[in-house]
């Protein structure tokens, strides 16, 4: 039987979760044809597929996570949307550890090499060293927030 | 504590409330002669920190849109440095002479630094010690675009793929280490530049005194390719791997076999 993640989504599907997010930049990093391709991604969960948007134009490592239903074919922006990541969640509890987490959410302004990451209470915590600068920065996220924010 | 808000692309920039002592024609008039700073601490309302940085999400939405162009007077903030830079300043000559000017789009964004199809993109939440250094790396980036010398995944066969992605990243490195050693940011924000100052002051301790700028260069990039080949903490941030590997991959991925 095949795996969740051996099958991507297409093209336009993408461009159809980042179309919902209306979020211009992710939509012009995707809008021409073979701007981008797909890779699985390390983590997986049992009912959701999780794939790497990898940017094939830009000689830096950037791009966005999407979550993949099977079952609908619903295909989800993750990176840097708490809401999003709050329904992955609840779908599929096994992508629920922290360190599953920061990969669905790190984006946009958190980024770097995560240092540890931890529960607290019905969040997370996350510390995560700057690759410019070396420091080392928190980041707190709530499932049940619309925010995440930076903790010193 | 500040809150980094979700980014809402679809919110429409609100208008600054103008304060009733401001009279309009004054904070023209002193725009005009002082800049938008000036005015901002004219009217009590200091939105923007000395060096650029907002916190205030309403007013990162409000000065910093998403793909908006970075301000005018930002732009020429950041452009001054590089003009005072030997190395950037003869990168920009190069963009001149391909471009015809040097009005090339610079934009807000919300994801990093970066340059596509022409445009550098500087991330918004930062300030201009990291937007000079960025500049001083996007422009070999951008160089290298209007060229006509990009990576293209399509045309390329893997190992040229790769190899043009790593170059051109290399040298943008190399550039911006010199372009800022030059300026005097030693403690500039650039990954691995610490390191490499230190391996500068023991390969060649008087290049930088003797402005042997070639040499700096050279060296640096032969230090970044060893750091990008062999040190396990120059790896890429979305799939912990090495960079070689990950455009490889990205190919392969590009041509998938029957």
């Amino acid at each position: 039987m095949a795996e969740i993640w051996e099958s991507p989504p297409s093209p336009d599907a993408v461009r159809a979760a980042v179309a919902e997010t209306g979020d211009p930049e992710l939509a012009a990093w995707t809008a021409r044809p073979g701007s981008f391709v797909l890779r699985p991604a390390e983590r997986q969960g049992s009912r959701t597929a999780l794939f790497h948007v990898v940017l094939v134009e830009v000689p830096h490592a950037m791009g966005f996570l999407v979550a993949v239903d099977p079952a609908s074919g619903r295909v989800t922006v993750t990176s840097g949307r708490p809401e999003a990541v709050r329904r992955v969640i609840a779908t599929d509890p096994a992508l629920g550890d922290p360190a599953s987490v920061w990969e669905l959410i790190r984006g946009g302004a958190a980024q770097g090499d995560l240092v540890d990451a931890a529960r607290t209470g019905e969040g997370y915590e996350f510390r995560v060293r700057d690759r410019d600068t070396g420091e080392v920065g928190g980041w707190a996220f709530s499932p049940s927030a619309t925010s995440w924010t930076p903790v010193g | 504590m500040r809150v980094w808000e979700q980014p809402d692309p679809k919110a429409r920039p609100r208008s600054p409330a103008t304060p009733p002592h401001a009279a309009p024609a004054a904070l023209v008039a002193l725009q005009r002669t002082a800049g938008n700073r000036a005015v901002a601490a004219a009217v009590g309302v200091q939105r923007v920190g000395p060096d650029g940085t907002i916190t205030d999400p309403a007013e990162m939405a409000r000065s910093r849109p998403v793909g908006g162009a970075v301000d005018a007077e930002t732009r020429a903030r950041l452009m001054a440095p590089l003009n005072a830079a030997p190395r950037s300043k003869a990168i920009l000559d190069a963009i001149s002479r391909l471009r015809g000017d040097l009005s090339f789009g610079i934009k807000w964004s919300a994801q990093g630094g970066y340059q596509t199809a022409g445009e550098i993109w500087l991330d918004r939440t930062k300030n201009e010690t990291h937007w000079v250094k960025s500049m001083a790396h996007e422009i070999t980036h951008l160089h290298t675009f209007l060229a006509g010398n990009e990576a293209n995944i399509s045309t390329m066969g893997r190992a040229d793929y790769v190899n043009a992605m790593m170059t051109d990243e290399i040298n943008a490195h190399a550039a911006s280490y010199v372009a800022l050693l030059q300026l005097g940011r030693t403690t500039a924000p650039a990954q691995g530049l610490p390191e490499f100052r230190t391996h500068l002051a023991r390969s060649l301790p008087h290049a930088v005194r003797d402005g042997r700028w070639a040499e700096v260069e050279a060296l640096a990039k032969r230090w970044v390719e060893e750091r990008y080949r062999t040190d396990p903490a120059w790896k890429t941030s979305n799939t912990n791997e090495n960079y070689y590997d990950y455009w490889g991959a990205a190919w392969d991925r590009a041509h998938p076999g029957p």
